[in-house]
């Protein structure tokens, strides 16, 4: 079985190719292209000189989207969430990262309260999510949603 | 066994943090589906109490409100404080609001001291609830510091906007006015605001 395995990170996408029958390994490396990380991917690919009709698995990772949540450098975005719980990405865990620090903030939420919307106050049952579709809702979000 | 976090106390260059730990500093919120899954609970809100920070020149933080739905019989013992005298603000800054629990059974809805007469809204073991009855558990909001009128108006525009309190909050505690939605400062207003109530 022939697996490859490619992670794209911020500032090098690497490649790891892996035969079980030959125990064949083979690695490379190629830079990363900001906004564009499938030019990673397929120059690593031409650098391995591999046909991709020859695998048996190809196996994708990446950092990208933690460096966008670390970075805060993502698209602006929105939640809809189960109705009276818009307020828990704010809340987040209650807890402390440095307990004895009492100059400590917390982070800012990843969608600030006026784009987070609660979907309709249909019933849930327990440990579900709302299956009832979402719909603008709940008082203080009026007029959000051309943002 | 349940804990909410509360708001914390203004700090004197800070706000307060807003549902944090104090007294338990290693402990997190549990996730709605997994305390859903392990209890016959039904959590129908889990969200900021508005608008509990004790206003100031640094407000304190926010407390958080649970509304719990019992599926299944239960009993329920509490051991909490600060349900009859509010965390207070320092320095001229006002008290957040104090922390409570009610339970609503029918057409009935007060404290448990209220409802079941154990002598203590905060304090008391094995009262026997039932399936069906709903409880609204929030924590309290921190004290405030210094003024409120002292307080930054694009501070209190922040809290608007992020929806901790609406327009009539930030005028009545703040003496800021904000417009529009989601929020934007009107000066002039903010300035003869505060003029007339002596800033």
């Amino acid at each position: 079985m022939r697996r490859l395995g490619i992670d794209v990170g911020g500032t090098f996408t690497d490649l790891v190719l892996y035969d079980d029958e030959t125990l064949e390994l083979r690695r490379c490396k190629a830079l990363s292209v900001p906004n564009r990380p499938e030019e990673g991917v397929l120059a690593a690919l031409a650098a391995l000189d591999v046909e991709l009709r020859e695998l048996d698995l190809f196996m994708h990772g990446t950092t990208l989207v933690t460096n966008l949540v670390l970075l805060r450098t993502g698209a602006r975005v929105g939640l809809l969430t189960t109705s009276g719980f818009e307020d828990l990405l704010d809340i987040q865990l209650t807890y402390r990262d440095e307990p004895y620090d009492l100059q400590w903030e917390k982070r800012a939420p990843l969608v600030p309260g006026a784009l987070r919307l609660a979907s309709s106050s249909g019933s849930r049952r327990p440990g579900r999510c709302s299956s009832r579709s979402t719909r603008r809702g709940s008082r203080r979000r009026r007029g959000v949603s051309s943002s | 066994m349940h804990y909410t976090a509360g708001g914390g106390g203004a700090r004197a260059s800070r706000d307060g943090l807003d549902g944090v730990w104090w007294t338990l500093a290693n402990c997190k919120l549990d996730s709605v589906e997994i305390v859903e899954q392990r209890f016959p609970l039904l959590l129908e809100r889990e969200g900021w109490q508005r608008p509990s920070a004790g206003p100031g020149r640094q407000r304190g933080g926010l407390g958080i409100e649970r509304r719990l739905l019992l599926l299944d019989d239960a009993r329920a013992s509490a051991l909490n404080d600060r349900h009859k005298l509010p965390p207070w603000g320092l320095f001229g800054g006002g008290d957040g609001e104090p922390c409570s629990q009610r339970v609503r059974r029918g057409t009935r809805e007060g404290s448990f001291d209220e409802l079941f007469g154990v002598g203590s809204p905060s304090k008391f073991a094995n009262v026997q609830l039932e399936r069906g009855d709903r409880l609204v558990l929030r924590s309290g909001g921190g004290g405030g510091y210094g003024p409120p009128l002292d307080h930054e108006p694009d501070a209190v525009v922040r809290d608007v906007v992020e929806g901790y309190l609406d327009a009539d909050e930030a005028e009545r505690l703040y003496a800021v006015v904000v417009r529009g939605d989601p929020g934007e400062l009107d000066a002039a207003a903010t300035a003869d605001v505060r003029a007339a109530r002596g800033r």
